[in-house]
């Protein structure tokens, strides 16, 4: 349990909001390559701890859980602190950075840890990174890029889904750190469990009674997922995704598979492996640690207080105008 | 076809901000790195509002004229979870902000750094750093 300050603001500080991932075979079954090559986590196992179980049997995973870590994703391509060191809201030649003070609003990144996880990224490949993008795929973002390039300013509709707050980027599935308000609570009921995320306050509604996916012309910003126990590991499967979201630049096609176990009262292990043959070669997946979180979950209204849409359109056509203005007088 | 396509530039516009995606939207998007202004004023408002939350600061031009200026910050969510809350900044607070102004030249601003008159910092007391819970000891 966090208890005091500081531990609340481990939890409620960002870690790098890291997008992700992942792949899937058949239902729960782990890519060897995956469980060959998994990262070694200094977490310690309690091997006289017994997971507790709720009154049908199920294990309980329920709770408030962070997910907040600033381990970053994959190994980092260039030489670079793994962790970002102590926090500071000015730049070494002493100018303030273009942003408020981070420590200020509880969002200091380095002091976003998990206890005990050591590790330098969090993915399981061999060599630390998130495999090669296929050339359909290079050719895919290419051309999102690209209409992106043109077209971003022209209105709400053209802005970054979290911008529009409509899904946070890293809500998943896979499930990773939002950066700020990295927290998510699980509930439990015969033949469910719903994972609610703080950011931006959806939730997953998880069968775990053996129904089949639903039809594959049906695609979710979500996807669709079904559960199932293996011991005390929920095993979720998630299919039918939209072009939409773009989980690590993956397609439609992704297929996550996450396997959710609870280690310790305060600790749960969360793994996913992903796969989408239109992107990546092969599968990859990565292994994150969630400490309990000892404040509730508080509501994200994000739309209603959004001024931030308003304020980057109207900056934008304020630059349009002073563009304009600057190419008639260079014309006279 | 049109609209798959804008929704998918969302969705890409997402990564190519690049990472860590430390807030909602694009800071530079919103406001300009080469108008960097400080001011000094009194609250009227707080509004504690996600996704950024905005303080409204009455500030005094050199002719004596009142404008008022709104104040982009973080999450109230965060800033709950540290133990502040409304009281921590009541209306009458005269404080400092160090910032950048909005790109399209209305009176708003990110606050980069935001200071008490006597330099303290805002929601930063020396409780938070010393374990015990914040905003508790200090009014």
């Amino acid at each position: 349990m966090r208890q005091h300050p500081f531990r609340t603001l481990v939890c409620a500080a960002m870690g790098c909001a890291v997008i992700f991932l992942l792949s899937a075979p058949a239902i729960g079954q782990t890519p060897g390559s995956v469980t060959k090559t998994a990262a070694a986590a200094k977490v310690s196992e309690n091997k006289a701890w017994t997971a507790p179980h709720l009154p049908d049997g199920t294990p309980d995973l329920q709770g408030v859980w962070s997910n907040a870590t600033n381990i970053p994703l994959e190994k980092p391509r260039q030489a670079a602190p793994a962790r970002p060191g102590a926090y500071t809201n000015r730049q070494a030649n002493g100018d303030l950075v273009l942003h408020y003070d981070n420590a200020q609003f509880g969002l200091d990144r380095s002091r976003n840890v998990v206890a005990e996880d050591t590790r330098e990224y969090l993915v399981t490949t061999p060599d630390g990174h998130i495999p090669a993008l296929v050339p359909e795929a290079q050719k895919r973002i290419a051309e999102r890029a690209a209409f992106t390039r043109d077209h971003q300013w022209d209105g709400p509709e053209t802005r970054p889904l979290g911008e529009q707050c409509i899904m946070w980027p890293n809500e998943g599935p896979p499930m990773l750190s939002e950066g700020y308000n990295s927290n998510l609570q699980i509930a439990q009921g015969p033949g469910y469990v719903a994972i609610m995320q703080e950011m931006i306050h959806d939730v997953r509604i998880i069968p775990t009674d053996g129904r089949p996916h639903i039809a594959s012309d049906i695609r979710q910003w979500f996807g669709n997922s079904t559960g199932h126990w293996e011991g005390n590991t929920l095993v979720v499967d998630t299919t039918n995704f939209t072009d939409k979201v773009a989980f690590q630049r993956a397609s439609e096609n992704l297929h996550v598979i996450e396997r959710i176990t609870r280690v310790a009262d305060d600790k749960i292990q969360y793994e996913f492996t992903v796969e989408d043959p239109h992107t990546w070669a092969e599968p990859w997946g990565a292994k994150i640690f969630w400490e309990k979180e000892s404040t509730p979950i508080y509501e994200y209204a994000c739309h209603e207080g959004n001024y931030g849409m308003r304020n980057n359109l109207s900056a934008r056509r304020a630059m349009e105008r002073k563009a304009e203005e600057a190419a008639k007088k260079e014309a006279k | 076809m049109r609209r798959k396509w804008m929704v998918a530039a969302a969705a890409a516009g997402f990564l190519a901000m690049g990472l860590p995606v430390w807030a909602h939207h694009a800071f530079a998007a919103e406001f300009d790195a080469d108008k960097p202004l400080k001011l000094q004023g009194t609250v009227t408002k707080w509004e504690l509002v996600n996704p950024h939350s905005w303080i409204h600061l009455d500030v005094k031009g050199p002719d004596g004229k009142v404008t008022e200026w709104m104040i982009e910050g973080g999450s109230p969510n965060s800033l709950f979870r540290l133990g502040f809350t409304k009281d921590a900044l009541p209306p009458g607070s005269e404080i400092v902000v160090e910032g950048y102004a909005a790109k399209d030249g209305s009176p708003r601003a990110v606050g980069a750094s935001l200071t008490f008159k006597d330099g303290k910092k805002l929601f930063l007391s020396s409780s938070a750093a010393n374990g015990a819970a914040p905003g508790t000891d200090e009014k």
